[in-house]
């Protein structure tokens, strides 16, 4: 299953990021996605490092609103 | 004729080739971050080459095109590039209508390779930063048409190479192209596409001028290069989709009704990795090119990349603001704030013009912060804009915030989900003189005589001694 991270929504006067990362299926690789891939409409991720596809739909998490389910990376691979 | 490779003639002194073999993962892109870290900007050619497929290739890399902006600059036919404003304004404005020759006259189909042997591995094809998941087309120019008018549209649009005849691209979902890419696909149909690349810097700028929809750029490519703009029907879409004769290699394809994949993370102009997205396949049927082709790439997010678009918002910025403000003499939008900043240099604006400008500005999509300066600012150097910032505002009085205004999503710093950006613009000029020909109303910049900093200025050495401290 894929693991996520997205900062939570705050007030609009505290700093926020807008970027959701993306665990790899088959590798330690984490990646920037846009939430356009995070719809079970979408077409599936691509990791970056190991090319390996995979659906970015969290069970029981809507697209628009992912939880954050892991621990941030320990390193951002990808350079294989 | 004025063509890639006539303008590399012309510019021999400013070529390092390169010694190698380099590798087209990374290394390219290695060198030219060092080189723009120490401020070096030489136009970079590597040959003797692998191609993606593993095998040698004749086709050489020419990357770093336009990494100088006086080098650009004079490229066009701008002797200082701080004219750079007002001559691409009046020459895009102005332009020259294209010319359409035999293919025979065509360099560009001088080599032509149709079916299985359209094979995209066969090139030399960069793979630039860490965390982007393969090759990419970085100076692919993508030209589409609107099937309602048959008007082309051109538009620099990065495409990842995934396999033989197979590649994503990615027209952002604002552009011309993805609306001439929807029309197509709302009626079924393939969208047909060709990416041309390699050609004079004057003709790169050109394409990037600022227009309506629909409206071809082939004619402010030609008002840009100061002759008209050759062009050639494509192999595979005939008069549907000219291309520029004289580039160096043309990629021509069709892209599928609503067939995405995965593509990203990539580097932006921000000098961030885009997200990864889904964007458009472009199926691949035909490649065309010069006999002794050149490919180019642009070094995305680094000065190369930012130098020739920065120089065409400019043009588009002083139309823009120019309507509203005529005390507008120049603009700079510079590459240190992305394509977030522009700055404004006014002659003595009356009052309320300088905020005018202010708001016409911020009307451009990607700016995010304009500043409003007076003619004895040099709006070139940073520390003399730093300078008007500190002795010229008072905040709450000459700083305008404005938000929901259009914006770039690839800014880091938009909040989730927003879909509109936050500007600002900031009065940094002096207040207006109280009567015509009197001294503005503040204390005056220190100075000294002309004539003494002439005289005393010989006295400094051509070149500085390496032992005198530079900071």
């Amino acid at each position: 299953m894929a693991q996520f991270i997205q900062d939570t929504v705050g007030a609009p006067w505290e700093k926020r990021g807008n970027s959701v990362w993306v665990k790899c299926d088959a590798c330690p690789t984490w990646f920037p996605a846009s939430p356009a891939l995070l719809g079970p409409e979408a077409v599936p991720a691509c990791c970056p490092a190991c090319h390996h596809e995979f659906k970015l739909v969290a069970p029981g998490v809507p697209a628009s609103a992912p939880q954050q389910t892991a621990s941030p990376p320990s390193s951002l691979g990808g350079s294989k | 004729m004025r063509d890639l490779r006539a303008f590399l003639e012309e510019q021999a002194g400013a070529i390092w080739d390169v010694p190698g073999p380099l590798a087209l993962r990374h290394e390219l892109t290695a060198l030219q971050h060092l080189l723009d870290s120490q401020g070096a900007f030489p136009i970079l050619r590597a040959s003797g080459l692998q191609a993606l497929s593993g095998a040698a290739t004749t086709i050489s890399v020419v990357t770093n095109l336009t990494a100088s902006r006086e080098l650009t600059a004079r490229s066009l036919g701008i002797q200082d590039h701080r004219d750079t404003a007002r001559w691409f304004a009046a020459r895009t404005a102005a332009g020259i209508d294209p010319v359409v020759v035999e293919r025979r006259d065509a360099p560009v189909q001088q080599v032509i390779w149709e079916g299985d042997a359209a094979d995209l591995t066969r090139l030399p094809i960069l793979t630039q930063h860490e965390l982007e998941p393969g090759p990419y087309l970085t100076a692919a120019h993508a030209t589409t048409f609107d099937p309602d008018t048959g008007v082309d549209n051109t538009a620099i649009q990065r495409s990842w190479v995934k396999g033989p005849r197979r590649m994503t691209w990615f027209p952002y979902p604002t552009t011309h192209n993805a609306r001439n890419l929807r029309k197509f696909w709302d009626a079924g149909e393939p969208c047909p596409v060709a990416f041309w690349l390699g050609h004079h810097p004057a003709v790169l700028l050109g394409t990037q001028a600022k227009l309506k929809y629909p409206e071809s750029h082939w004619r402010a490519a030609g008002g840009v290069l100061g002759e008209p703009l050759r062009l050639v029907p494509s192999v595979l879409h005939g008069e549907r989709i000219m291309v520029p004769a004289d580039a160096e290699i043309v990629i021509e394809g069709f892209s599928p009704p609503n067939q995405y994949s995965a593509d990203g993370p990539f580097g932006e102009y921000t000098g961030y990795l885009g997200h990864q997205v889904q964007a458009p396949i472009c199926e691949v049927s035909c490649i065309t090119m010069r006999r002794d082709a050149i490919y180019h790439d642009y070094a995305s997010g680094l000065t190369d990349m930012l130098v020739p678009d920065n120089m065409a918002m400019e043009g588009k910025l002083f139309q823009m603001v120019r309507a509203v403000a005529p005390s507008l003499v120049n603009v700079h939008v510079p590459t240190e704030g992305r394509r977030f900043h522009a700055y404004l240099q006014l002659r003595n604006p009356g009052r309320g013009e300088a905020r005018d400008a202010l708001m016409a500005a911020l009307a451009y999509r990607r700016v995010k912060t304009v500043i409003a300066l007076d003619e004895d600012v040099d709006i070139f150097a940073p520390q003399s804009v730093l300078w008007a910032l500190s002795t010229r505002v008072q905040w709450s009085r000459d700083a305008i915030t404005v938000d929901g205004l259009s914006g770039s999503s690839l800014d880091p710093s938009m909040p989730a989900g927003a879909g509109t950006a936050s500007k600002m613009g900031i009065d940094a000029t002096l207040p207006p003189a109280p009567r015509a020909g009197a001294p503005k109303p503040v204390a005056p910049v220190a100075t000294v005589p002309r004539g003494v900093a002439d005289r005393v200025a010989t006295l400094i050495p051509a070149t500085l001694p390496a032992g005198w401290p530079r900071i």
